[in-house]
């Protein structure tokens, strides 16, 4: 047996060892993983709190770009804002979350909703299109608004 | 190194076992240790397949002509450069090299895991580990690249000259990758199921993971495209071949796939379809890695002399048959969280687009199969080639260009046709004058016209999502149109990332349709000194050089290009013999601009000096080789993660995050 098979060998040994080890770990020491998928905690709703930002975002992109009638936007808005307030309500319910920063943040959810529905929608002068008034430029054409009196 | 290879093949064996065993008994039992335990083993699974990794690099660098793998695939004339290649050149190594790649994917995928899938992730890890099983076994046991020879040979067989090229460094790793990279959102998918979570848990895995798959399949069929066009001598780049359709349909069904799981992610739909479509995908890619490992079809990718084609069809018949068990088992829960609002909405094109793509991998499938069928029922076997494929799948993929092309630009839910005839009337007015101006220039080739329509319609399309969402931002924010641009791209990646990818598949169009419509092709001997004229340009042979090198002759010949009388450029091509593989290697010359390639390739160099040339000229294929970082680029944008949780610009109500969150409990 020459040099190179022993050092290869030994290499291998260890490799084999140290797997061992790593293996056992968990049980050596009784650990319990945060995420081993058997005791797992809530989850936190921060992803699905992301998640709705990100449908949010993307439905409001439709909407500038004049592909979605308002009432259409309202109306998946709100069913956003109740997944939101209901994640967010989930979250407080589990013990976990500022009380404080929940109730913040449905109250500027509602009032968000509110205020889009109080706004009135006022004719493009370009394209004559139905456009929520305060908004700059009209999302069906790009014209710019008049502004409000 | 051929032991500690061995030694580390066999603990690799050992822990994917027990990690699928574990982790499985462990969620059942509700023991967490076990759990962990299992996990950990996963992890020293991917450390003991890299060891086996080195060793094998190492016998090659240092020659180990001992181990018969080294011996087969090395000589002692090959550049240390190409040992990656050599690594990979056989079905021993390919093997280790797929299982290091699997290892190492389902350790990341397990490790940087959404919370939201904690629950179905023992069974994920049984799902990756088992399949890790699989080809760890099967390269210990059947193909075992450390095992010796009864002798030491002086010198190794080397490398096949077709391997030593630069696209040989990706093609066949990222096709490898992309097609075992398939099994982690497979897994992910199985282990929800298994939870019994059929909601959308799995959706963002699936997706991310769904998308690096693609885009390495992707880039791995590009870069065999880019090899055959430079090296295999005959100017094209794509011939249908069994591995190549077999690479390509798992692709098009993972473009299914990412494009349907958007609609999952948005709006809770087509959960069915999409458990239905990454099971077929995984079956596609089994299917494929059974092609090229003693599949019955021939083709000139397989590795020769494979006896592993009956295990990899068992594994690909336990790989169709028990995902689709499980997807029985679970279908009452897989319900949808809402139905199809309307035909005219963004969810039925991605249906629409969806039945198309799985359309052609079909027709590819039975192009592939047609063959083993014929001879099964009449005892002649026919097969099929590009006339078939192209007369079928064209008018498909013109479909899918068209849909590529509105899709888009259709609402989400339900779209009015004023606001569609709003958003389409633009990029089809473009499209129409595209067609218009070509018709008008001579160019008379229906295809060809609907193509370059098509292609203008798509990238006005997109072209105008983005001049309006940058100036909407210029005009809220005040930023600079370019600014507006990139944090327009920014704020939203995995769309814009997303319509990237859509301009580099246009690029791709551009060079197909270019060089199958429009090139031209002359077969020619010419002595040195003489010339001959092909198109507008004047090509005059010089002269030919033989060089001979220690595997091989080479003959270099020379090549200047002019046109309009004015000298181009001065080119040389390659033609090299190798005798211990009586084989020929070619190394084309290739004038490449935007507009088109002049493409040179000796075909045969005789007694007197002359030399057999194939001389191309090929429109727009420039933009299919553009396409590819193109399409990388786009990947990488839709697959950064989105961590900015901005706050939608006005007139949107959603000022949910105006203010970070506190930390303080």
């Amino acid at each position: 047996m020459d040099a190179e098979t022993v050092i290869s060998i030994f290499f291998g040994a260890v490799l084999a060892v140290f797997s061992f080890a790593v293996v056992g770990y968990a049980f050596i020491h009784g650990r319990q993983s945060k995420s081993d998928g058997v005791d797992v905690p809530p989850e936190s709703g921060d992803q699905a709190l992301a998640d709705i930002f990100d449908a949010i975002t993307t439905l409001d992109l439709e909407y500038q770009l004049g592909r979605m009638p308002q009432e259409e936007f309202q109306a998946q808005f709100q069913g956003y804002r109740m997944q939101a307030a209901s994640v967010l309500r989930d979250q407080l319910e589990a013990g976990r979350g500022d009380p404080a920063w929940a109730l913040e943040q449905e109250i500027l959810l509602a009032r968000g909703a509110q205020e889009n529905y109080d706004r009135r929608t006022i004719a493009c002068p370009d394209c004559s299109a139905a456009v929520l008034g305060g908004t700059p430029a009209c999302p069906h054409c790009g014209a710019e608004m008049a502004p409000q009196s | 190194m051929a032991e500690l290879g061995a030694i580390s093949l066999w603990i690799a064996l050992a822990l994917a076992a027990y990690s699928t065993v574990g982790s499985v008994a462990g969620k059942l039992r509700l023991s967490p240790a076990l759990v962990e335990s299992s996990r950990s083993a996963m992890y020293a699974a991917a450390l003991a397949l890299l060891v086996a990794t080195l060793s094998l690099i190492i016998a090659f660098i240092s020659r180990d002509f001992e181990i018969a793998y080294v011996a087969a695939h090395s000589d002692l004339a090959m550049p240390n450069r190409f040992t990656w290649v050599a690594f990979y050149a056989g079905n021993e190594g390919s093997l280790l090299y797929i299982a290091t790649i699997l290892s190492f994917m389902s350790a990341i995928a397990i490790w940087r895991a959404p919370e939201k899938v904690k629950d179905a992730l023992p069974y994920t890890t049984a799902v990756l580990m088992l399949t890790l099983t699989f080809f760890v076994a099967v390269t210990a046991v059947m193909a075992n690249p450390f095992d010796k020879l009864p002798f030491v040979p002086v010198d190794g067989e080397g490398i096949n000259p077709l391997l030593t090229h630069f696209g040989m460094f990706f093609h066949p790793p990222a096709l490898m990758a992309g097609l075992i990279g398939l099994t982690v959102p497979f897994a992910f998918a199985t282990g929800s199921l298994l939870a019994g979570k059929t909601g959308d848990e799995w959706v963002d895995a699936g997706r991310a993971w769904g998308l690096i798959s693609w885009v390495l399949l992707a880039s791995g069929l590009l870069l065999g495209s880019w090899w055959a066009y430079t090296i295999l001598g005959w100017g094209g780049f794509w011939f249908w071949d069994p591995v190549e359709i077999a690479a390509f349909m798992p692709w098009l069904v993972l473009t299914a796939f990412i494009h349907s799981i958007m609609v999952q992610k948005r709006r809770g739909m087509f959960r069915m379809w999409n458990i239905v479509l990454i099971n077929v995908a995984f079956g596609l890619a089994l299917y494929g890695m059974f092609m090229n490992r003693g599949g019955s079809v021939p083709s000139v990718h397989s590795f020769g002399a494979s006896s592993l084609g009956w295990v990899f069809l068992l594994f690909l018949a336990v790989g169709v048959a028990v995902p689709f068990a499980i997807f029985i088992w679970r279908y009452p829960l897989l319900k949808s969280a809402r139905n199809l609002d309307s035909m005219l909405s963004r969810e039925a094109a991605f249906l629409v687009n969806n039945l198309l793509l799985l359309a052609i991998a079909f027709v590819s499938l039975w192009g592939t199969v047609y063959p083993l069928i014929s001879r099964l029922t009449s005892n002649e076997e026919i097969t099929v080639a590009r006339p078939f494929y192209d007369q079928v799948n064209g008018p498909l993929m013109l479909g899918l260009i068209f849909l590529m092309g509105i899709g888009p630009l259709i609402p989400w839910r339900k779209a009015s046709f004023s606001s569609l005839r709003k958003s389409l009337l633009p990029p089809a007015a473009a499209g129409l004058a595209t067609v218009a101006i070509l018709f008008s220039l001579g160019l008379h080739k229906d295809y060809a016209l609907i193509a370059f329509g098509l292609s203008a319609v798509v990238t006005t399309g997109i072209l105008l999502e983005w001049y309006r969402g940058t100036r909407s931002r210029h005009r809220g924010t005040g930023e600079n149109y370019a600014a507006a641009f990139l944090h327009l791209i920014w704020a939203n990646r995995p769309r814009y990332g997303g319509y990237i990818v859509h301009l580099s598949i246009i690029m791709l169009t551009l060079g197909i349709v270019g060089t199958s419509f429009f090139n031209t092709q002359v077969d020619v001997v010419l002595s040195p000194g003489e010339s001959v004229t092909v198109e507008d340009y004047e090509l005059v042979f010089l002269g030919s050089v033989e060089i001979p090198k220690d595997n091989r002759t080479e003959y270099t010949s020379t090549i200047q290009v002019f046109r309009g009388g004015k000298l181009l450029e001065t080119l040389r091509t390659t033609r090299a013999f190798y005798p211990s593989f009586n084989m020929a290697s070619t190394r084309a010359a290739v004038r490449s601009t935007p507009v088109e390639d002049l493409f040179i390739v000796p075909s045969e160099n005789l007694a007197d000096g002359s030399v057999g040339f194939r001389i191309l000229v090929n429109p727009l294929i420039w933009w299919m080789w553009v396409a590819g970082p193109v399409m990388m680029l786009g990947t990488v944008i839709a697959l950064w993660p989105q961590t900015v949780r901005a706050p939608a610009p006005a007139p949107s109500p959603a000022r949910l995050a105006a203010r970070p969150r506190p930390t303080a409990a």
